[in-house]
């Protein structure tokens, strides 16, 4: 042992080793020390974190609780801390976060995670969830506060029946002063009202009216937008028809709680008017989310604590206009509102148009001036001031008499003034009347034509006659001339026609408007008067052509026919034009046939004429018109075969013949039939030198001779039904033979 | 378990490190007796050292006297290395137990248990034990509990008791923090205090937390009661720009609307540079705030800028702002024309007040026209259906009655 332990170097290996081990020793003590340390740390964090949490150092707390839950996350108490530190730093999905976790994955329940819980999904926008984390929690053992929130809560979720129970447990806590007492019941009352329109919406009318007492019975004495909320409850739901009723039914009628509103009408109604307003006043802004109203603006609802900003109750108060000095013009309506006013009733604004009508006199100005200038524009502002009546006819004779003084007008505006004047005060009445008796010996022509457009628009044959007495007759027939159709229809409608106007104006040649008066006959209440006033102007192929043209008219058909019929073979061509337009109605072009029946032989020559060089869909209409005619037209038909036209007669047998006409003509021949048709039919079988007239001679013959003959004149009806109607017997067998 | 891997020597050696204290003493002793045993010099020194007391306690041990005083020595010497050891031991565990409390208490009060947590914190607060090494203010922190728990429970004077135990100096700053506020609440709490003791305390705590929001609220508050709404304003933007980030908003308003009460306290005793001030303050903290407007506009009216009065006003949503317009149009109902007055209200609203200005003015034809006008825009809104049959009825018209009646009746369809 000595020999061992006098070796030098087992001495140094003792020694490096024992070394080694202190080292060892000292490290460990030291690691276990900062364990230690550390563990102090971690306390300290949580202690000092919760108090930190409870003063409200929120960013502080923050950091200490945090490092607890990550050192120790069965530490319950610093997640629930750290949980409502991030919901006051406004962060409340972390918060819901950490809540969650304690109650789902630790169990645990308490009052505390639960609010915390309420509040995350309440900062989160889900009312709902939050009043449902609440549930487990009885009212009853909730502090004061706590019940306020669940309120807001509540409200904002949009629960009625849950607000009304925790309304109901706070009001019973004795509030801390009157304005809090009124504000829960206000509360409590828009709770009620809710749940009334739940109800009613769920068919539950009685539950329903109970709400509405119940909400009413809580607005009891409340001043402000209860007693608002209460007036509207009293008045709802079934009293508001009565209560409109009330506008026109005596008071006695109305159920009593909308009778003060309607028993002394303005002041009553006044009154409430004043009360709504107040309110309004008082309380301008409405929540979205709970619909409880605000005094004044806040970022969250008061009520509820709901996030959505608050909206004014009468938003469109405070639009700006688009311009006050032209909002101002249209109030005081100014010249420039006016003129503003022409143009928007002239670029087709049926508003401006009844305001400038409202405007009167005041617009009258501006309104003829457009008239004289635009004449696009014309016949609005004609029928604006028409519109006007006779009420602005000193402002339109003044407006007459600038714009003819006027300058400044374009070239041409002038002119058309009497014309414009003329067309608005024909529809003036007799109202006008000392206007224009006070101008009847005016010197100025545009102003003379001006009053005869008026008198002319009276109807009036008494009022008239004075300006027949003073003015000459082609004075007033020129005015005739310009007056517009309807206006002069109806003129001639009610003018009796005796006297100066049937025996004088209306002949007179100057006057040109036969086709009014022959539509003025046909609604005429004796149109015997205004015809013979036609039949006196003489037959006219223009009129006779218009009357052809409203054969198809049936207000205008009777009239039309006799005024042809009286016309008698000067209306042939007019006629025969409106039988051969085969794109005229079917009725239209009958009537026609008839008239040119009813003129007999005498058309053959024009019917002949119409028969062209070559076969046509016409020569059938032609061929039953001559049908009908019977056999009195033979001769008339034997002359039309040999008249030769102007070609035929210069060319000789140079020229080849027209044998269409000709051929049409035996046809015709054919089916008439009867002796002087078969002695034609010889005769020109004698004469005939073309061989293929001749071939249709013979079988005109043949058929003539096999076939008796259709009745003649007296039976012309009869021959013109049979001309009408080929497919019947023999003269279906003569078409046969013929074809 | 922090992601570090476990180490096999440490392993190795904490599994061969022996748990017993003789055996830890003789693994660290023997290499050093081997080393003295090499080293000759050290084991003559422990041989003199052994001779020494061997030649002083061979004669005591010879007689009865000696060895009797021996025994006792040995005893007396056991007795007190014994209590020496063993009373750190203790102290150790009972400031645990202590700590224990605390903790318990916490997590009773978290619990909403709080008569546990009562009694918990009331023993630490009364204790006088050891504290624990870990965190030794925790009687503090228990007296602060207990301030609060009684300032909750509506007992500012036991509150104000238990903070008043908390000796402020040598606290951490979370609970110096807490104990100022605490004390701050009890005296406001308190209905015996007098308002010179309250702000004076709650300067006093102020003046070395000034930013802490809890007690920048009640002086608030305090100077709100005193009347001095003009500084407490101040403080509120205070608040205002301390406040949790919840509540930043809500502070602000409550800033914006208390510098208008100030505004219109001061406007009222006609001290317009107050008013001025107050303006300016809150275009500071919100410059999109109606209240901005108002203030604008009740000064320019003080200051018989009737104009720009309604300008401002005009400005101001809702119908509470035309009401003032028309209160200071009636007051001085020939200043402005009916143009001016649109021109200064360019809105739908103010075509109510034009309606008035012409009604007023005789001028039937043009008040029914604007009133109709905004009626048209605006539908039978309360003020619309107010000022429109005011209107009529000024004007005299017939229908004033049917359309009063009309509007009432629209108005109680629309709930």
């Amino acid at each position: 042992m000595a020999d061992l332990a006098a070796e030098p170097a087992l001495a140094v290996l003792l020694l490096a080793a024992l070394t080694a081990f202190v080292v060892l020793v000292v490290l460990l003590r030291l690691r276990r020390s900062v364990r230690a340390a550390r563990a102090r740390g971690a306390l300290a964090d949580w202690l000092l974190g919760a108090e930190e949490a409870f003063a409200g150092s929120l960013a502080s707390a923050r950091q200490r609780l945090q490092r607890v839950v990550e050192q120790d996350p069965e530490n319950h108490g610093a997640r629930t801390l750290l949980g409502e530190t991030l919901l006051q730093l406004g962060e409340p999905t972390a918060a819901h976060e950490h809540l969650l976790t304690l109650r789902q994955a630790f169990r645990v329940d308490n009052r505390r995670v639960a609010w915390g819980l309420a509040q995350a999904l309440a900062a989160a926008g889900r009312a709902a969830d939050a009043v449902d984390a609440l549930a487990k929690l009885p009212r009853s053992g909730e502090a004061t506060a706590g019940l306020r929130q669940r309120l807001a809560l509540e409200l904002a979720a949009g629960l009625p029946e849950e607000v009304v129970r925790t309304a109901d447990a706070l009001l019973a806590r004795a509030p801390r002063s009157e304005a809090e007492s009124a504000s829960l019941r206000r509360v409590a009352a828009h709770a009620f009202a809710l749940l009334r329109q739940v109800r009613a919406e769920h068919g539950d009318t009685d539950g329903a009216e109970t709400a509405r007492r119940e909400a009413i019975a809580a607005l009891q004495d409340l001043d402000g937008a209860g007693a608002t909320l209460r007036r509207r409850l009293l008045s709802s739901p079934a009293t508001v028809a009565a209560s409109e009723r009330a506008l026109l039914a005596a008071p006695q009628a109305l159920p009593a709680s909308v009778a003060h509103v309607a028993s002394s009408p303005t002041g009553r109604a006044l009154e409430v008017l004043n009360e709504f307003a107040a309110d309004v006043v008082e309380a301008p802004l409405e929540c979205p989310t709970c619909g409880m109203t605000v005094s004044r603006s806040a970022a969250r609802c008061p009520f509820c604590c709901g996030a959505a900003p608050l909206r004014l109750r009468e938003p469109d108060l405070h639009r700006e206009l688009g311009s006050a000095a032209v909002c101002s013009d249209e109030i005081e309506e100014t010249e420039a509102h006016l003129q503003r006013l022409v143009d928007r009733a002239f670029a087709g604004d049926t508003e401006a148009r009844e305001e400038l009508v409202d405007a009167g006199a005041r617009a009258v100005g501006f309104v003829y001036r457009r008239a004289l200038c635009d004449a696009g524009a014309r016949d609005v502002a004609v029928h604006v001031l028409q519109v006007m009546g006779s009420g602005v006819l000193d402002a339109l004779l003044e407006a007459y008499e600038r714009a003819k003084a006027d300058a400044t007008l374009p070239a041409g505006a002038r002119e058309a003034g009497p014309e414009v004047m003329g067309r608005v005060v024909r529809t003036f009445g007799v109202a006008a009347l000392p206007v224009f008796q006070a101008h009847l010996d005016a010197d100025d022509r545009d102003l003379r034509k001006i009053v005869l457009d008026f008198y002319l628009g009276l109807d009036d044959p008494e009022t008239l006659q004075a300006v027949l007495d003073r003015y000459p007759p082609v004075e007033v027939i020129q005015r005739l001339n310009l007056t517009p159709a309807d206006r002069l229809q109806a003129w001639l409608r009610n003018m009796p026609m005796q006297g100066f106007v049937a025996e004088v104006l209306l002949v007179h040649p100057m006057f040109r408007r036969d086709e009014d008066v022959l539509l003025a006959a046909a609604c005429a209440p004796s149109p015997a008067a205004l015809l013979a006033v036609l039949a006196r102007r003489g037959a006219s192929h223009d009129l006779a052509t218009f009357a052809v043209d409203r054969l198809h008219d049936e207000a205008v058909t009777g009239v039309a026919a006799e005024l042809l019929r009286s016309y008698g073979l000067a209306a042939a061509d007019a006629l025969l034009a409106g039988y051969l337009d085969l794109d005229r109605s079917p009725s239209a072009r009958e009537l026609a046939r008839g008239l040119l029946a009813e003129l007999g032989p005498g058309i053959v020559p024009r019917v002949c004429l119409c028969l062209g060089a070559s076969p046509s869909r016409m020569d059938d209409e032609i061929v039953s018109l001559l049908v009908a005619l019977g056999d009195v037209v033979v001769d008339e038909l034997h002359e039309a075969y040999a008249k030769r036209n102007l070609l035929e007669r210069v060319g000789g047998r140079l020229v080849r013949r027209y044998n269409h006409p000709r051929n049409t003509i035996l046809k015709v021949l054919a089916r008439v039939g009867g002796e002087r048709a078969r002695a034609v039919l010889v005769a020109l079988r004698s004469t005939e030198t073309d061989p293929n007239l001749k071939l249709r001679l013979d079988q005109a013959l043949q058929v003539v001779m096999r076939v008796p003959a259709l009745p003649g004149k007296a039976g012309g009806t009869s021959a013109a039904e049979a001309g009408s109607r080929p497919s019947e017997d023999g003269d279906s067998e003569r078409k046969d033979a013929v074809g | 378990m922090n992601g570090k891997r476990p180490s096999v020597a440490r392993a190795v050696l904490r599994r061969l490190w022996p748990k017993r204290l003789w055996a830890r003493v003789l693994v660290v002793a023997l290499p050093l007796l081997l080393l003295a045993m090499v080293l000759d010099p050290v084991v003559g020194s422990v041989r003199l050292v052994v001779s020494v007391v061997d030649s002083v306690l061979r004669p005591v041990l010879g007689s009865p006297q000696g060895r009797l005083i021996v025994v006792c020595a040995s005893l007396f010497l056991g007795a007190w290395l014994g209590v020496h050891l063993l009373r750190d031991r203790f102290r150790s565990l009972r400031a645990g137990l202590v700590l224990r409390q605390h903790l318990d208490a916490l997590h009773a009060y978290l619990g909403d248990d709080r008569r546990r947590a009562r009694d918990l914190w009331q023993g630490i607060a009364r204790g006088r034990g050891p504290l624990p090494s870990e965190y030794p203010m925790v009687r503090e922190d228990a007296c602060l509990k207990l301030s609060r728990l009684a300032l909750e429970d509506g007992a500012p004077g036991e509150a104000l008791a238990w903070a008043l135990r908390v000796a402020p100096q040598g606290l951490p700053t979370a609970l110096g923090r807490s104990q100022a506020q605490l004390r701050a609440r009890a005296v406001v709490a308190t209905r015996e205090s007098l308002p010179e003791s309250i702000r004076r305390e709650i300067e006093s705590a102020l003046s070395r937390w000034p930013e802490d929001v809890v007690l920048l609220r009640l002086y608030r508050d305090r100077l709100e009661q005193d009347g001095d709404l003009l500084e407490a304003a101040r403080v509120q933007e205070k608040v205002w720009r301390a406040a949790e980030p919840t509540q930043t908003e809500a502070e602000r308003e409550r800033c914006v609307e208390t510098y208008r009460r100030a505004a219109e306290v001061a406007l009222a005793a006609d001290a317009f540079d107050g008013g001025q001030e107050c303006l300016d303050a809150v275009r500071r903290v919100d410059a999109g705030a109606e209240v901005v407007h108002w203030l604008d506009g009740e000064l320019r009216w003080r200051r018989d800028d009737l104009e720009g009065a309604l300008r401002a006003w005009a400005r101001v949503p809702g119908s509470a702002a035309l009401a003032r317009c028309a209160q200071a149009l009636d007051a001085a109902p020939d200043r402005l024309s009916p143009r001016a007055i649109l021109e200064c209200c360019p809105t739908e609203g103010g075509l109510l007040l034009v309606a008035r200005a012409h009604a007023r003015r005789g001028e039937v034809r043009q008040a029914v026209r604007a009133a109709r006008r905004a009626a048209r825009a605006l539908g039978p809104s309360p003020t619309v259906s107010m000022v429109l049959a005011e209107v009529l009825r000024l004007a005299g018209d017939s229908g004033a009655e049917a359309f009063a009646d009309e509007a009432t009746a629209r108005l109680l369809r629309s709930v």
